[in-house]
């Protein structure tokens, strides 16, 4: 089985880096699909199925938290596990994170052995 | 003071490091970047406390943090294209991992969007006492971390 994942972030450069990452994982990554912004994302989720969402916090228009908070209440897309993917070290920020479910938390900047892993755990836990 | 641009240049350095491959040290000069093409990237963060963080670079680094960052060469035309996107979301990487350094994982910070500086602000910053002076690949960044309640 192959899986589509949708990359959230206002930053082209990161959305490059994670997709580079994904090919190095070589992990059964079927189609990657990217979105600028939380928003943005709704829209690509409405027209797509996607099993993992990597999703960074600040973004203009729909940041992260307000995307994963629409996610949840939204019988289609509560159950699609989601990835921090953030600059942000806070200890209370990530409890808040996983206190709405997120299943995972990348801090930039990640090698791709972390986001390997983080994929392995995820999709596994997702699958299990 | 001192201390918190000891701590900040460590981190900057570590973080150039990881995130863009860049090794630097601390010999940087103003006079390269007087002489060179410079671009300037700004951050807001707010939280406890607030601040902002400021680094100027050459457009030759400009180039290789983005080849090294996108994984293409640092003559590949696309640069032109990539690099503001890229040495923007550098500098967010930067201060993200600057602030946990300088403040520990509990406090939550609010970053704002990286704007491009205006020129005209680096001739003040130049002349900046608390200005953290670093040379990579033959080329000079100055970095500036202002925190108004740390002075």
């Amino acid at each position: 089985m192959a899986y589509t994942v949708l990359i959230v972030d206002d930053s082209e450069t990161i959305r490059g880096v994670i997709e580079r990452m994904l090919q190095i994982t070589k992990l059964p990554i079927d189609a990657v699909l990217k979105a600028v912004n939380g928003k943005d994302a709704l829209d690509k989720l409405k027209e797509n199925w996607v099993d993992l969402v990597f999703t960074d916090i600040n973004m203009p228009v729909m940041d992260g938290i307000a995307l994963i908070d629409t996610m949840n209440s939204h019988p289609e897309y509560k159950e699609i596990p989601v990835v921090i993917v953030s600059t942000e070290g806070s200890a209370t920020r990530i409890n808040q994170l996983k206190d709405k479910g997120v299943k995972g938390y990348l801090r930039k900047p990640f090698k791709p052995e972390k986001i390997r892993d983080i994929i392995i755990q995820t999709l596994g836990d997702w699958n299990g | 003071m001192g201390n918190l641009i000891e701590g900040a240049t460590a981190s900057i350095c570590r973080t150039l490091e990881e995130a863009a491959f860049i090794f630097t040290d601390g010999t940087g000069r103003k006079s390269s970047l007087e002489q060179a093409d410079v671009w300037g990237v700004a951050l807001d963060f707010r939280g406890t406390p607030s601040g902002s963080v400021r680094m100027w670079i050459g457009t030759d680094l400009i180039a290789v943090v983005t080849a090294n960052m996108l994984g293409i060469d640092s003559q590949d035309p696309l640069i032109a294209e990539k690099r503001e996107d890229a040495i923007k979301e550098l500098l967010n990487i930067v201060v993200g991992n600057l602030l946990t350094s300088l403040f520990g994982e509990e406090p939550i910070f609010e970053l704002g969007i990286p704007q491009r500086c205006n020129p005209q602000q680096l001739e003040t910053d130049l002349q900046s006492g608390d200005a953290i002076w670093l040379s990579a690949e033959g080329s000079t960044a100055l970095f500036l971390v202002s925190i108004p309640e740390s002075t």
